[in-house]
Protein backbone atom coordinates (compact mmCIF):
# COMPACT_ATOMS: atom_id res chain seq x y z
CA UNK A 1 0.00 0.00 0.00
CA UNK A 2 1.32 3.55 -0.50
CA UNK A 3 1.68 6.22 1.47
CA UNK A 4 -0.42 9.23 1.36
CA UNK A 5 1.10 12.72 1.55
CA UNK A 6 -1.11 13.11 4.57
CA UNK A 7 0.25 10.49 6.13
CA UNK A 8 3.95 11.48 5.10
CA UNK A 9 2.98 15.07 6.87
CA UNK A 10 1.45 13.92 9.90
CA UNK A 11 4.89 11.25 11.11
CA UNK A 12 7.11 14.35 9.61
CA UNK A 13 5.38 16.16 12.04
CA UNK A 14 5.52 13.37 15.26
CA UNK A 15 8.91 13.33 14.92
CA UNK A 16 9.74 17.24 14.47
CA UNK A 17 7.58 18.32 16.59
CA UNK A 18 9.11 19.48 20.33
CA UNK A 19 12.83 18.86 18.77
CA UNK A 20 15.80 21.16 18.25
CA UNK A 21 17.02 22.61 15.32
CA UNK A 22 19.46 20.64 14.67
CA UNK A 23 17.60 17.15 15.37
CA UNK A 24 14.92 18.57 13.02
CA UNK A 25 17.41 19.11 10.34
CA UNK A 26 18.51 15.55 11.08
CA UNK A 27 15.44 13.95 11.25
CA UNK A 28 14.24 16.20 7.42
CA UNK A 29 17.31 14.48 5.97
CA UNK A 30 16.46 10.64 7.14
CA UNK A 31 12.53 11.70 5.66
CA UNK A 32 13.73 12.94 2.26
CA UNK A 33 15.85 9.16 2.23
CA UNK A 34 12.71 7.79 3.00
CA UNK A 35 11.23 9.15 0.42
CA UNK A 36 13.76 8.27 -2.15
CA UNK A 37 13.62 4.56 -0.90
CA UNK A 38 10.19 4.49 -1.42
CA UNK A 39 10.23 6.47 -4.53
CA UNK A 40 8.00 8.90 -3.51
CA UNK A 41 10.05 12.26 -3.92
CA UNK A 42 6.91 13.42 -6.53
CA UNK A 43 5.05 14.15 -3.74
CA UNK A 44 7.03 16.51 -1.94
CA UNK A 45 5.40 19.61 -2.57
CA UNK A 46 1.94 18.20 -1.29
CA UNK A 47 3.35 17.04 2.13
CA UNK A 48 5.06 20.70 2.22
CA UNK A 49 1.67 21.71 2.28
CA UNK A 50 -0.10 19.44 3.86
CA UNK A 51 3.02 20.08 6.67
CA UNK A 52 2.43 23.45 6.58
CA UNK A 53 -1.77 22.87 6.93
CA UNK A 54 -1.21 20.78 10.25
CA UNK A 55 1.80 22.74 11.71
CA UNK A 56 -0.50 25.47 11.46
CA UNK A 57 -3.62 23.67 13.53
CA UNK A 58 -1.29 22.20 16.11
CA UNK A 59 0.16 25.22 17.24
CA UNK A 60 -3.35 27.79 16.86
CA UNK A 61 -1.98 29.86 13.37
CA UNK A 62 -4.54 30.79 11.07
CA UNK A 63 -3.18 31.71 7.43
CA UNK A 64 -5.36 34.22 6.10
CA UNK A 65 -5.59 35.90 2.37
CA UNK A 66 -7.86 39.13 2.54
CA UNK A 67 -8.17 40.61 -0.94
CA UNK A 68 -9.10 44.56 -1.06
CA UNK A 69 -9.23 47.16 -3.16
CA UNK A 70 -6.70 49.31 -1.94
CA UNK A 71 -3.80 47.85 0.61
CA UNK A 72 -4.72 47.56 3.88
CA UNK A 73 -4.04 50.08 6.71
CA UNK A 74 -2.10 48.85 9.93
CA UNK A 75 -5.53 49.57 11.83
CA UNK A 76 -7.18 47.77 9.82
CA UNK A 77 -5.23 44.56 9.94
CA UNK A 78 -5.18 44.53 13.95
CA UNK A 79 -8.84 44.60 13.18
CA UNK A 80 -9.08 41.57 11.37
CA UNK A 81 -6.34 39.72 13.80
CA UNK A 82 -8.98 40.28 16.30
CA UNK A 83 -11.75 39.06 14.30
CA UNK A 84 -9.99 35.94 13.35
CA UNK A 85 -8.46 35.17 16.19
CA UNK A 86 -12.25 35.32 17.88
CA UNK A 87 -13.96 33.46 15.19
CA UNK A 88 -11.72 30.56 15.04
CA UNK A 89 -10.56 30.72 18.57
CA UNK A 90 -6.50 30.49 17.35
CA UNK A 91 -3.51 32.07 18.66
CA UNK A 92 -1.64 33.49 15.55
CA UNK A 93 -2.68 35.21 12.46
CA UNK A 94 -0.67 35.47 9.61
CA UNK A 95 -2.18 37.90 7.00
CA UNK A 96 -1.47 38.07 3.18
CA UNK A 97 -2.79 41.15 2.03
CA UNK A 98 -3.54 41.48 -1.91
CA UNK A 99 -4.60 44.17 -3.61
CA UNK A 100 -7.64 43.42 -6.68
CA UNK A 101 -9.13 46.42 -7.77
CA UNK A 102 -12.11 44.45 -9.44
CA UNK A 103 -13.49 43.96 -6.12
CA UNK A 104 -14.38 47.46 -6.30
CA UNK A 105 -14.28 47.83 -2.68
CA UNK A 106 -14.88 45.68 0.67
CA UNK A 107 -12.97 42.46 1.64
CA UNK A 108 -12.83 39.14 0.73
CA UNK A 109 -11.31 37.03 3.33
CA UNK A 110 -10.16 33.53 2.47
CA UNK A 111 -8.96 30.97 5.63
CA UNK A 112 -8.29 27.20 4.09
CA UNK A 113 -11.11 26.47 1.96
CA UNK A 114 -13.70 29.03 3.55
CA UNK A 115 -14.13 32.38 2.26
CA UNK A 116 -16.02 35.59 3.84
CA UNK A 117 -16.90 37.24 0.36
CA UNK A 118 -17.58 41.02 1.80
CA UNK A 119 -16.39 42.98 -1.56
CA UNK A 120 -18.71 45.42 -3.39
CA UNK A 121 -18.37 43.11 -6.28
CA UNK A 122 -20.10 40.50 -4.90
CA UNK A 123 -22.55 42.80 -3.48
CA UNK A 124 -23.43 44.05 -7.04
CA UNK A 125 -23.58 40.75 -8.38
CA UNK A 126 -26.16 39.82 -5.91
CA UNK A 127 -28.13 42.76 -7.33
CA UNK A 128 -28.03 41.63 -10.72
CA UNK A 129 -29.15 38.62 -10.02
CA UNK A 130 -32.01 39.61 -7.77
CA UNK A 131 -32.90 42.26 -10.35
CA UNK A 132 -32.69 39.38 -12.90
CA UNK A 133 -35.81 36.88 -10.91
CA UNK B 1 -134.53 -72.07 -93.03
CA UNK B 2 -135.61 -72.65 -96.83
CA UNK B 3 -138.44 -70.73 -95.97
CA UNK B 4 -135.98 -67.99 -94.45
CA UNK B 5 -134.33 -67.55 -97.54
CA UNK B 6 -137.08 -67.79 -99.90
CA UNK B 7 -138.46 -64.40 -97.10
CA UNK B 8 -135.53 -62.87 -98.01
CA UNK B 9 -134.83 -63.66 -101.66
CA UNK B 10 -131.59 -64.59 -100.43
CA UNK B 11 -129.53 -66.71 -102.90
CA UNK B 12 -126.93 -68.87 -101.21
CA UNK B 13 -124.41 -68.11 -104.22
CA UNK B 14 -124.30 -64.26 -104.46
CA UNK B 15 -124.18 -64.35 -100.72
CA UNK B 16 -121.58 -66.36 -101.02
CA UNK B 17 -120.21 -64.53 -103.48
CA UNK B 18 -120.91 -61.14 -101.70
CA UNK B 19 -118.86 -62.81 -98.51
CA UNK B 20 -115.93 -63.96 -100.61
CA UNK B 21 -116.22 -59.72 -101.95
CA UNK B 22 -116.83 -58.48 -99.39
CA UNK B 23 -113.93 -60.34 -97.11
CA UNK B 24 -111.43 -59.57 -100.16
CA UNK B 25 -112.68 -55.82 -99.48
CA UNK B 26 -111.73 -55.84 -95.89
CA UNK B 27 -108.12 -57.97 -96.38
CA UNK B 28 -107.53 -55.33 -98.77
CA UNK B 29 -108.70 -52.53 -96.92
CA UNK B 30 -107.06 -54.04 -93.70
CA UNK B 31 -103.78 -54.43 -95.70
CA UNK B 32 -103.87 -50.97 -97.34
CA UNK B 33 -105.58 -48.77 -95.47
CA UNK B 34 -106.11 -49.45 -92.09
CA UNK B 35 -102.82 -50.54 -90.93
CA UNK B 36 -101.62 -46.94 -92.67
CA UNK B 37 -103.93 -45.14 -91.31
CA UNK B 38 -103.63 -46.68 -87.09
CA UNK B 39 -100.07 -46.31 -88.00
CA UNK B 40 -100.18 -42.83 -88.60
CA UNK B 41 -102.50 -42.30 -85.70
CA UNK B 42 -100.52 -43.80 -83.28
CA UNK B 43 -97.30 -41.51 -84.68
CA UNK B 44 -99.67 -38.55 -84.69
CA UNK B 45 -100.90 -39.78 -80.99
CA UNK B 46 -97.16 -40.33 -79.80
CA UNK B 47 -96.18 -37.00 -81.26
CA UNK B 48 -98.74 -34.94 -79.45
CA UNK B 49 -98.10 -37.09 -76.05
CA UNK B 50 -94.26 -35.77 -76.54
CA UNK B 51 -95.38 -32.29 -77.46
CA UNK B 52 -97.53 -32.33 -74.51
CA UNK B 53 -95.07 -33.88 -72.15
CA UNK B 54 -92.24 -31.41 -73.64
CA UNK B 55 -94.08 -28.51 -73.16
CA UNK B 56 -95.14 -29.42 -69.69
CA UNK B 57 -90.93 -29.87 -68.96
CA UNK B 58 -90.80 -26.34 -70.25
CA UNK B 59 -93.01 -24.94 -68.57
CA UNK B 60 -91.83 -26.47 -65.36
CA UNK B 61 -88.63 -25.89 -66.19
CA UNK B 62 -89.08 -22.33 -66.90
CA UNK B 63 -90.95 -22.07 -63.26
CA UNK B 64 -88.13 -23.35 -62.07
CA UNK B 65 -86.12 -20.99 -64.16
CA UNK B 66 -88.05 -18.19 -63.13
CA UNK B 67 -87.65 -19.34 -59.29
CA UNK B 68 -84.40 -19.49 -59.72
CA UNK B 69 -84.05 -16.22 -60.51
CA UNK B 70 -86.33 -15.12 -58.31
CA UNK B 71 -84.03 -16.58 -55.34
CA UNK B 72 -80.74 -15.24 -56.88
CA UNK B 73 -81.83 -12.00 -57.72
CA UNK B 74 -83.03 -11.53 -54.08
CA UNK B 75 -79.52 -12.75 -52.73
CA UNK B 76 -77.75 -10.29 -55.28
CA UNK B 77 -80.18 -7.65 -53.51
CA UNK B 78 -79.31 -8.76 -50.36
CA UNK B 79 -76.08 -8.80 -50.60
CA UNK B 80 -76.26 -5.57 -52.29
CA UNK B 81 -77.73 -4.00 -49.35
CA UNK B 82 -75.14 -5.49 -47.28
CA UNK B 83 -72.27 -4.21 -48.95
CA UNK B 84 -73.77 -0.80 -49.24
CA UNK B 85 -74.56 -0.67 -45.73
CA UNK B 86 -70.77 -1.85 -44.97
CA UNK B 87 -69.42 1.24 -46.85
CA UNK B 88 -71.84 3.11 -45.23
CA UNK B 89 -70.60 2.17 -42.13
CA UNK B 90 -67.16 2.42 -42.80
CA UNK B 91 -67.90 5.80 -44.35
CA UNK B 92 -69.34 6.92 -41.48
CA UNK B 93 -66.33 5.78 -39.14
CA UNK B 94 -63.86 6.63 -41.43
CA UNK B 95 -65.35 10.10 -40.88
CA UNK B 96 -65.62 9.83 -37.45
CA UNK B 97 -62.00 8.90 -37.44
CA UNK B 98 -60.77 12.09 -39.39
CA UNK B 99 -63.04 14.55 -37.62
CA UNK B 100 -61.07 13.21 -34.32
CA UNK B 101 -58.16 13.41 -35.70
CA UNK B 102 -58.53 17.23 -36.95
CA UNK B 103 -59.84 18.01 -33.60
CA UNK B 104 -56.81 16.79 -31.92
CA UNK B 105 -54.60 18.32 -34.65
CA UNK B 106 -55.76 21.67 -33.96
CA UNK B 107 -56.18 21.77 -30.21
CA UNK B 108 -52.51 20.47 -30.34
CA UNK B 109 -51.71 23.18 -33.04
CA UNK B 110 -53.27 25.65 -30.84
CA UNK B 111 -51.47 24.30 -27.56
CA UNK B 112 -48.27 24.70 -29.36
CA UNK B 113 -49.02 28.25 -30.54
CA UNK B 114 -49.65 29.09 -27.21
CA UNK B 115 -46.92 27.27 -25.62
CA UNK B 116 -44.75 29.22 -28.30
CA UNK B 117 -45.89 32.33 -27.43
CA UNK B 118 -45.81 32.02 -23.52
CA UNK B 119 -42.33 30.97 -23.98
CA UNK B 120 -41.69 34.20 -26.17
CA UNK B 121 -43.16 36.01 -23.55
CA UNK B 122 -40.91 34.47 -20.99
CA UNK B 123 -37.96 35.09 -22.85
CA UNK B 124 -38.79 38.89 -23.75
CA UNK B 125 -39.57 39.76 -20.16
CA UNK B 126 -36.30 37.89 -19.10
CA UNK B 127 -34.34 39.66 -21.70
CA UNK B 128 -35.75 43.04 -20.16
CA UNK B 129 -35.37 42.25 -17.01
CA UNK B 130 -31.39 41.09 -17.50
CA UNK B 131 -31.29 44.30 -19.32
CA UNK B 132 -32.98 46.61 -16.56
CA UNK B 133 -30.19 44.72 -14.05
CA UNK B 134 -27.16 45.47 -15.92
CA UNK B 135 -28.41 48.77 -16.43
CA UNK B 136 -28.79 49.11 -12.64
CA UNK B 137 -25.80 47.50 -12.25
CA UNK B 138 -24.11 49.79 -14.39
CA UNK B 139 -25.41 52.53 -12.94
CA UNK B 140 -24.74 51.44 -9.29
CA UNK B 141 -21.24 50.72 -10.31
CA UNK B 142 -20.73 54.35 -11.76
CA UNK B 143 -21.85 56.02 -8.37
CA UNK B 144 -19.91 53.90 -5.94
CA UNK B 145 -16.77 54.01 -8.16
CA UNK B 146 -17.44 57.52 -7.82
CA UNK B 147 -18.70 57.95 -4.10
CA UNK B 148 -16.93 55.14 -2.57
CA UNK B 149 -13.96 56.99 -0.68
CA UNK B 150 -11.13 55.32 1.55
CA UNK B 151 -13.22 55.64 4.56
CA UNK B 152 -16.51 54.30 3.15
CA UNK B 153 -13.99 51.40 1.87
CA UNK B 154 -12.97 51.48 5.99
CA UNK B 155 -16.80 51.15 7.11
CA UNK B 156 -17.68 48.24 4.94
CA UNK B 157 -14.55 46.32 6.11
CA UNK B 158 -15.19 47.49 9.56
CA UNK B 159 -18.83 46.48 9.05
CA UNK B 160 -18.08 42.98 7.54
CA UNK B 161 -15.64 41.79 10.37
CA UNK B 162 -17.84 43.20 12.70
Amino acid sequence: MKITATQYAKSLYEVTKDKSQSEIGVMTENFVKVLTKNRQTKLVVKIINKFGELYNKENGIAEIEAISSRKLEADQIGQIEKFIKEKYSVREVLIDNKIDENIKGGIILKIGDEILDASVERQLRELRNNLRK
Amino acid sequence: MDELIKTFHIEVNLLLAQMVNFVIVLLVLYKFAYKPILKTLNDRTKKIEKGLKDSADASQKLEEITEKEKEVLINAKKEAQEIIKKSENEAKKNAESITAEMKEKNAKMLEDAKAMIEEEKKKMLSEIKSEVADLVVMATEKVIAEKLDLNKDKEIIEKAIK
